[in-house]
């Protein structure tokens, strides 16, 4: 099977997660149109969903190194989950 | 300011960059935003538009999973240590050294003939420490200088593992849009992420990432090597003149 056709799943998820912070970031417009406080409220939600698709594709992957067999690569997914978490959490007490 | 972020969105997708190099100066200089604003806000649309034009190369193959998730762990750390050394460092003369490696790298790239024995993503990635080192300095010089990671990790993938040049770009972007997670959430968790600003531009970068990374998975490599090379050579006369101002 094609690499490409392997990681067909992915594809999709990132088109839905694309399609959601679309439709987030476009209701946060209007709301911000109608009323500017609540529309940065949306304009919050919006970024936090944005935030989550990068963990949510390092899950996917480490899922799908654990498909292929691949534990070392599923482990480094892991890995890079944790620097960003780490790293979030040092710049945010710093 | 929608077609700021639509800008920046289309070349950073095209190329496989965050579009930082397009926003962060249209930001400071055209809409009077603050820089350490103008950041934050670079940082977040990174992860839309990384999000968007990987995909784009997804579908067309050329991202390489595993070499991504290498980089991502390396230029994390990277990045990390040199905003640690930052203090310690000779900017000025970070700049002007960092340019004149810019220029050679363009002459490299322009140069480099795509041959049979090109890396594809079925292959094995390259060796570890190889991929450590490339990551850790690409991460360290990043912070350092305040230059975008895909504009290293581009060139570095590209000529020295010897992957495509779609191959690199795809990669990139997938790993730049991972990587801008750990800084975007600082800002946000800190408030420093301007919301309205952040709002407007965000539908702009995703339309232009997602035009960018279309374009780009379908682009003639010497385009690209054009264009790329435009890219290098604004980032290396600036650096230039930052250093020996």
């Amino acid at each position: 099977m094609a690499e490409k056709d392997r990681y067909y799943g992915l594809v999709k998820w990132q088109k839905a997660m694309t399609w959601v912070i679309v439709a987030a970031f476009v209701v946060s417009i209007l709301a911000y149109v109608i009323d500017r406080g609540v529309g940065v409220i949306f304009y919050a939600a919006s970024v936090i969903i944005l935030i989550l698709s990068g963990p949510v594709r390092l899950v996917w992957i480490s899922f799908y190194f654990r498909r292929e067999g691949d534990r070392k690569y599923q482990y480094y997914a892991i890995i890079v989950l944790l620097i960003i978490a780490l790293t979030a959490l040092m710049k945010v007490m710093h | 300011m929608i077609m700021g972020g639509a800008a920046a969105g289309l070349i950073g997708g095209f190329l496989g960059l965050g579009g930082g190099i397009v926003l962060v100066p249209l930001l400071t200089l055209v809409f009077k935003v603050p820089m350490h604003e103008a950041v934050a806000i670079s940082l977040a649309t990174i992860m839309a538009s990384g999000l968007v034009s990987s995909t784009k190369y997804l579908e067309k193959g050329l991202v390489d999973y595993r070499l991504a998730v290498l980089l991502s762990i390396f230029a994390a750390v990277g990045a990390v240590t040199g905003s640690a050394l930052a203090p310690l460092m000779p900017e000025k003369f970070l700049q002007t050294a960092f340019s004149i490696v810019l220029l050679y790298t363009t002459y490299s790239i322009l140069s480099k003939k795509d041959g049979a024995n090109t890396r594809n993503q079925s292959d094995r990635p390259p060796r570890l420490i190889p991929v450590a080192l490339v990551a850790l300095l690409a991460g360290m010089v990043s912070s350092l200088l305040g230059v975008g990671g895909g504009v290293l990790i581009v060139p570095a993938v590209y000529l020295i593992f010897n992957y495509s040049l779609d191959l690199s770009r795809g990669t990139s972007a997938f790993t730049i849009g991972i990587i801008a997670t750990a800084g975007s959430v600082a800002y946000f968790a800190r408030g420093a992420l301007n919301m309205e600003y952040t709002g407007q531009i965000m539908l702009g970068t995703i339309a232009g990432g997602w035009l960018g990374g279309w374009l780009g998975a379908r682009a003639k490599s010497r385009l690209v090597k054009v264009v790329f090379s435009i890219i290098l050579i604004y980032l290396a006369t600036r650096m230039f003149l930052q250093g020996i101002s």
